[in-house]
């Protein structure tokens, strides 16, 4: 088990600190930890690639739906509104049948689409990149027509975004947590190890060992113990990936979501992250704790 | 060397140790250090090899004063000087070799010399065949070579023993004070602290003698037969 693996031989260590029962419990607790931020971390990825194809998919066309007893003068009004807009590539006002076309898959298609009070409705193809002020854009087609609608999918998709950021902040906060845990953990760790080894530490230091050499004993067991449990936590996280990642949808949207499986590289590289982040931060945690309790001794 | 002026100790409220100890030890001296149980011996000792401030009175080791320097003036001092404990503190995780190694490893020695360096050392001390045992599966005289092993293996130029003739026969304790001459002879400076005065008499060692924390010069013992 890769828990219980021993430090390699040529990490000598004149410290016993092989045999704490820190060297049992720490891993998994590492592991777990890395578990939580690796899956978040993926979560994340997944939110945000959700937002991006949502975003593209909506970002470049918008509709406008002005009430079917709308005069062709402030249709027309509207188109130019639309028009003069900057940022706006094209708008066309589509007729009965292309929206009879669109109402099918409710309304069926023997429905006599001429006699229903359809609202109309203009397609509207705009430029992502060009910044478009829709609330201002809402109020002055509301002036020409004043029940007209826009593109209620934008709205909707600003709302899903406020929400998502909210849930990245939340994923965000839970890693630095996650990361804080580690460092107080490691702390508690190497300050029993101070404690149980202070005789050895002690016969150290009468040996002429600097407060460095002692050190690097706790950082090499630390970085050892921190990897492990990475490498636990992280294949668990990609175990996870691989049952939920093929699933290739996450929820029912207008625009599909599929969610990245193990061949995506961003697990990948957020895996390795994971790892070498579990063992620096154990390593350095370990270093400082060791360094600032030596110096207080003679 | 060592030199010692009016040093005091005294742990927190309790009464004094040591009360004002002066002493000097010159390069290439060998010494005893005589006194009975209690008498303040070992902390005298600690004092000089740095694991102990002295309370008051002046410190200097190796011509440094170590009341003003910082730690890592001291472990570079610590690194000069070789100590034999009363109880050994041998590493038990370790095995013989590299608890003799200890110190050459501190000291950041390449391990080309540690192999070659320390089996001789170790056969010299009539350890043969013991380099891959650990300190428990040893007899109390063999532990007691690889204390003073690890304490000679970076030819110290102070030597430190505290009560090394402790527990072992009067014909062992004789052996390793002659083990402790021959280092003398190459140059080290030997302190040797023993409860037995008699049994430092023996020798024509210079000999300072404790009692109730105070230190006298005492008179010369008997030259060595």
């Amino acid at each position: 088990m890769i828990a219980t693996l021993p430090l390699p031989q040529q990490l000598r260590l004149d410290l016993p600190l092989r045999q704490d029962a820190s060297g049992r419990f720490l891993p998994w607790i590492i592991a777990l930890m890395v578990y939580l931020a690796t899956t978040g971390g993926i979560a994340l990825i997944w939110l945000d690639d959700a937002l991006g194809n949502w975003d593209a998919a909506l970002a470049s066309s918008l509709t406008l739906q002005v009430p079917a007893e709308t005069s062709q003068v402030r249709i027309e009004m509207s188109l130019g509104v639309l028009r003069q807009t900057k940022g706006v590539i094209s708008a066309r006002l589509l007729d009965q049948a292309e929206t009879g076309k669109l109402l099918e898959p409710w309304l069926g298609s023997s429905v006599p689409f001429d006699t229903l009070p359809l609202p109309r409705l203009i397609d509207i193809r705009v430029d992502p990149k060009a910044g478009i002020d829709y609330a201002t854009l809402r109020r002055q087609l509301q002036s020409v027509v004043p029940n007209a609608q826009l593109d209620s999918d934008r709205a909707w998709l600003e709302g899903v975004r406020r929400f998502a950021l909210r849930i990245e902040g939340l994923i965000a906060v839970g890693v630095v947590v996650v990361t804080l845990l580690i460092v107080a953990i490691v702390v508690f760790t190497a300050r029993i190890g101070l404690a149980i080894h202070r005789s050895v530490i002690e016969l150290l230091h009468l040996l002429g060992a600097q407060d460095a050499y002692i050190a690097r004993q706790f950082q090499v067991h630390a970085l050892w113990l921190g990897l492990r449990g990475g490498i636990i936590g992280g294949l668990a996280a990609a175990v996870t990936v691989t049952i939920l990642g093929p699933a290739g949808y996450v929820l029912t949207l207008p625009v599909p979501v599929t969610a990245g499986g193990i061949l995506d590289w961003r697990l990948w590289l957020l895996l390795i992250v994971a790892l070498l982040a579990a063992g620096g931060v154990a390593m350095a945690t370990a270093r400082i704790t060791v360094l600032r309790q030596l110096a207080r001794m003679p | 060397m060592v030199r010692l002026e009016n040093v005091g100790k005294h742990y927190g409220t309790d009464a004094e140790i040591l009360h004002d100890v002066s002493l000097k030890l010159d390069p290439g001296g060998f010494y005893f250090l005589t006194g009975v149980s209690g008498a303040g011996k070992t902390t005298l000792l600690k004092i000089i090899y740095l694991a102990e401030p002295p309370s008051r009175g002046v410190v200097s080791l190796f011509d440094t004063n170590v009341a003003k320097t910082d730690r890592v003036t001291h472990t570079a001092l610590r690194r000069r000087v070789g100590i034999v404990f009363q109880d050994f503190r041998l590493v038990e995780h370790l095995n013989v070799r590299d608890n003799v190694a200890l110190p050459l490893r501190i000291a950041g020695a390449p391990e080309r010399e540690i192999r070659e360096n320390v089996p001789e050392l170790l056969s010299w001390m009539g350890l043969d065949g013991k380099l891959d045992y650990h300190p428990a599966t040893l007899s109390g005289g063999e532990q007691q070579r690889v204390a003073i092993a690890r304490a000679i293996v970076r030819r110290p130029d102070l030597l430190i023993a505290d009560e090394p003739t402790g527990n072992v026969d009067d014909e062992i304790a004789m052996l390793l004070v002659r083990v402790f001459e021959r280092i003398n002879k190459l140059g080290t400076t030997v302190l040797v602290a023993t409860h037995d005065i008699g049994f430092a008499r023996q020798f024509s060692h210079r000999r300072f003698h404790l009692d109730k924390g105070a230190l006298s010069i005492a008179a010369e013992g008997a030259p060595a037969p």
